[in-house]
């Protein structure tokens, strides 16, 4: 250290006083810009950057300096050039008057979707997963961060990567426009549909990250990720192929655009739940990760309803339209039960202090608060609203092609069988507890094995009976959701049967129903905890009207002091 | 609950910066953190020791928010770790074992994320970044690429990380291990200013001789149980009851040995060289009396020394070098 203020070891020390008054040379950074920029441009992307993610502008940082990220763009733009120097030359003379457009076009979106659906979504899987690996999700994860800004770090990140890539071949894009053969709303439908997969992957890769932490679990995600990448960029390029050719035809089909808007919702919903577990997975133990999951169930439910409904107006649908979308809800449903069943019995203080008081507030809002047992009570009530509002449309629409019978049985017992089975899984879970700790995972592999063996029994004792085996249904199928729902919906079991099954399985989904409110009575009945004297203190310390600091030193916001 | 309570040099506040109450932490059957309770007040440096697998890595993340205990609670600043973790790391700066640095990135950057993690934006941020690159040392390496940082360097970075948003807990885990001996010094040093300028230091290390230097007071984990808390010379006091003592005489010390074999107050009587070394059991006026019937004897005593007991005796006293 050469340090005029080194001490007797060589250590160079500041003088007393940890404060910013105390370094007033430091006002300005070290390596401060020349004035190359208008001083009101300048001051105004500096405060525009301020505001801007940690992680986004410390992961650009990055990928500015990492060879990996240049070696791709150069591969990317050697690609391209190739692409167009190659194409043009093999085109030949007839690039004036050929329509050639759409075959360079499929050339560039290849090269496109191979960045954006492999590339960006690997990287974005990798960014997360080796925090764990390079020891940095701890310093991370103590830092004032909140999961969801890592989160949108992460995800910003990616998406400043996918605007580099189509930055970079958007000319070339544009050229293929110029030559013919490719109409305008092809070339900016696919990598419109290129850069949705790309965020919606990128977006799983984080869910992935977030959920593996071991060594051996990265390994085994990371192939199934690239394998899923691999499989979505050929569809993508499927799909342009297939766009190029005869898109102008689909475009113009009347249900396309609103098949288009459907698919954006369901996208969207599903980027919202992606969105809200990784940042679940990635918030402290004690913290609400369940309500913002849970509101993301109910919006998807509600989209899931209003486009079946917006179906329904427009293309007149039968009954069979409901008997085939009424899975998808079961499906759904007993996907997100599986998971909110599992969660953690002890509502903690933190969570408690925010719960509603008034009666109007309890009654609403109380199946959105964390626990198995409100969770249980969530899934059991948005099937319900899924199966009168089923049963509503049913009844409303004459025409169908299967008995009425079979149609009702198909629609209650579907919804039964996931209220009876995740109450029976919640029971077991609630059991295993006693004993041992049991994490989300561990609960949902109960679900899991509790549906794989309610599948798999009474094909192993029809497998074993031959004449059981021989009877399209018997009794011992009644355990069997799979087995049940396909001989109704293939009109194989009798009228009786059926009415028995209509009375036996709803009745022992209630009973189910019934102990699990009653267990779950100690969840609903929490009630709102008051804040600790301590935070009260330091809520009024950073209370805004008094000039909030925005960190310990006390210092106005930074608006102020630049 | 065992208190530490702050050097006399310091001003005591009437509230602990850190408190753990009754902290448990259970991992399947292994028991980590056994009802481990201390307080720490401002500017005290509180050194955490004991044997691997003691539990102090354990505690330590649970302070930090980075874990969950079984039972009990831990607070910084009166607020706690499970329910109010948010404000929490806003007081606390934790430096891990390791060093938690990113590829591709120089120290300017590394710091100035953290420091925008933090919250701090503008004037703040670079005025947090010089403060933290002048007190660790780093102002030259400030664009050099941690990738090609030296040990020691790593470490001043990951304490310039720790301090960046200037937290009024500090909690160091193992930050000496690795460095060299110049290197050591200057972390002390750098500790020791950390702790005057008002923040609560936990510090855990291997290198006891460099805890004793430092630590206002000390607890001893083993097992996950804390043994015992409190300042060197207070722990000393409760669980050393002897002294070690170096004797030379001119022409030998065998026949002194012979004779203070007789004697009641002294066990473990070893020659080691030309010199004698024994265990005697009694404060300093009995060693004085010891040395008058020496000379008495007839032996013609040239050096006649007691060492006080180190935290290295207190530590192998304490301790019973279980693991789990």
């Amino acid at each position: 250290m050469n340090s005029p203020a080194a001490t007797e070891t060589g250590t160079r020390l500041p003088e007393p006083g940890y404060s910013a008054a105390a370094h007033p040379d430091a006002a300005e950074p070290a390596n401060a810009r020349p004035a190359a920029l208008p001083t009101w441009l300048d001051r105004w992307l500096e405060a525009a950057s301020e505001r801007l993610n940690p992680i986004l502008v410390k992961e650009t940082r990055q990928a500015l300096k990492s060879p990996q990220f240049v070696l791709w763009f150069l591969v990317l733009l050697a690609a391209c050039w190739v692409v167009t120097i190659g194409g043009i030359a093999w085109i030949g003379p007839g690039v004036h008057y050929a329509a050639s457009g759409g075959i360079l076009f499929l050339a560039y979106y290849f090269i496109l979707a191979a960045a954006l659906v492999v590339v960006v979504p690997f990287a974005a899987y990798r960014s997360l997963a080796s925090e764990q690996e390079d020891n940095t999700r701890d310093v991370l994860m103590v830092s004032a961060l909140t999961p969801r800004q890592v989160i949108d770090g992460k995800i910003g990140s990616a998406t400043l990567q996918i605007v580099v890539y189509l930055s970079a071949l958007a000319p070339c894009i544009a050229f293929t426009y110029l030559l013919r053969g490719i109409d305008l709303l092809t070339i900016l439908l696919l990598p419109g549909l290129a850069v949705l997969a790309s965020v919606g992957l990128s977006m799983l890769g984080l869910v992935l990250a977030s959920a593996t932490r071991q060594r051996y679990s990265q390994v085994l995600t990371s192939v199934a990720l690239v394998a899923t990448l691999l499989g979505v960029c050929y569809w993508c390029q499927l799909a342009a192929v297939g766009a190029v050719r005869e898109g102008y035809l689909v475009y113009r089909q009347p249900g396309f655009w609103m098949a288009v808007a459907a698919g954006l919702t369901a996208y969207g919903c599903a980027l919202l739940l992606a969105y809200f577990g990784a940042a679940a997975m990635n918030a402290f133990a004690s913290a609400n990760r369940s309500t913002a999951l849970r509101r993301a169930l109910f919006v998807t439910q509600a989209c899931f309803v209003g486009w079946i409904a917006v179906a329904w107006v427009y293309y007149d649908l039968d009954r069979q339209a409901l008997i085939s979308a009424a899975p998808m809800g079961w499906v759904f449903w007993l996907f997100a039960g599986a998971l909110l069943t599992s969660e953690r019995p002890i509502l903690s203080e933190r969570v408690r202090r925010g719960l509603p008081t008034t009666p109007f507030g309890r009654f609403f809002t109380t199946w959105f608060n964390p626990g198995p047992g409100t969770g249980y009570l969530f899934v059991a009530a948005n099937l319900a609203s899924l199966l009168l509002l089923a049963l509503a449309g049913m009844f409303v629409t004459p025409v169908g092609r299967l008995a009425f019978e079979n149609e009702l049985g198909f629609i209650v017992l579907g919804a039964a069988y996931v209220v009876g089975m995740l109450g029976v899984a919640r029971l077991i879970i609630l059991g295993l507890r006693r004993f041992a700790t049991l994490s989300l995972l561990g609960g949902f592999l109960v679900n899991f094995l509790l549906l794989l063996g309610s599948a798999g029994l009474p094909e192993l004792i029809r497998a074993s009976v031959t004449r059981i085996g021989r009877m399209p249904f018997s009794w011992y199928d009644v355990v069997s959701p799979v087995r049940v729902l396909d001989v109704i919906i293939n009109d194989k079991v009798g009228s009786l049967d059926l009415q028995i099954l209509l009375i036996v399985v709803p009745g022992v989904s209630a009973c189910v129903l019934l102990i699990n409110t009653l267990l779950a009575a100690s969840e609903i009945q929490q009630t709102r905890v008051p804040l600790p004297q301590r935070v009260i203190e330091d809520d009024r310390l950073l209370d805004p009207t008094h000039g909030r600091p925005v960190n310990p030193w006390g210092d106005a916001p930074a608006d102020a002091a630049t | 609950m065992v208190s530490a309570t702050p050097s006399a040099k310091r001003p005591a506040p009437d509230r602990p910066l850190i408190e753990l109450r009754g902290l448990h932490r259970v991992f399947g059957d292994t028991h980590a953190v056994r009802g481990v309770s201390f307080e720490v007040y401002p500017g005290q440096v509180f050194g955490y020791i004991g044997p691997n697998g003691a539990g102090k890595t354990t505690s330590m993340r649970i302070l930090a928010t980075l874990d969950e205990p079984s039972a009990g609670d831990a607070l910084v600043d009166g607020l706690s770790v499970i329910e109010d973790p948010d404000r929490v790391r806003r007081r606390l700066g934790f430096m891990p074992d390791y060093y938690g640095t990113y590829q591709n990135v120089s120290v300017a950057d590394y710091l100035d994320f953290f420091a925008r993690a933090y919250g701090l934006r503008g004037a703040e941020r670079r005025r947090a970044i010089s403060f933290a690159t002048d007190f660790t040392g780093l102002d030259p390496l400030l664009h050099k690429p941690i990738d090609g940082l030296s040990k020691g360097m790593k470490q001043r970075l990951a304490l310039g990380r720790t301090m960046i948003h200037d937290p009024a807990v500090m909690v160091l885990d193992e930050p000496a291990a690795g460095l060299d001996p110049r290197a050591r010094i200057e972390l002390r040093e750098m500790i020791s200013r950390l702790a005057a300028l008002g923040k609560a230091v936990l510090i855990s290390s291997h290198i006891l001789t460099e805890l004793a230097e430092i630590c206002d007071s000390v607890g001893i984990l083993e097992q996950g149980r804390l043994l015992a808390v409190g300042s060197v010379d207070e722990i000393s006091a409760r669980v050393a009851t002897q002294c070690y003592v170096t004797i030379r005489a001119v022409g030998g010390v065998a026949p002194v040995a012979e004779w203070l074999a007789q004697h009641e107050q002294v066990s473990d009587v070893a020659i080691e060289g030309d010199r004698l070394r024994l265990q005697h059991a009694g404060d300093e006026a009995a060693q004085a009396d010891l040395l008058a019937e020496l000379v008495a004897a007839g032996f013609r005593i040239i050096e006649f020394g007691s060492r006080a007991v180190s935290l290295e005796d207190v530590f192998l006293h304490v301790t019973e070098g279980r693991v789990q």
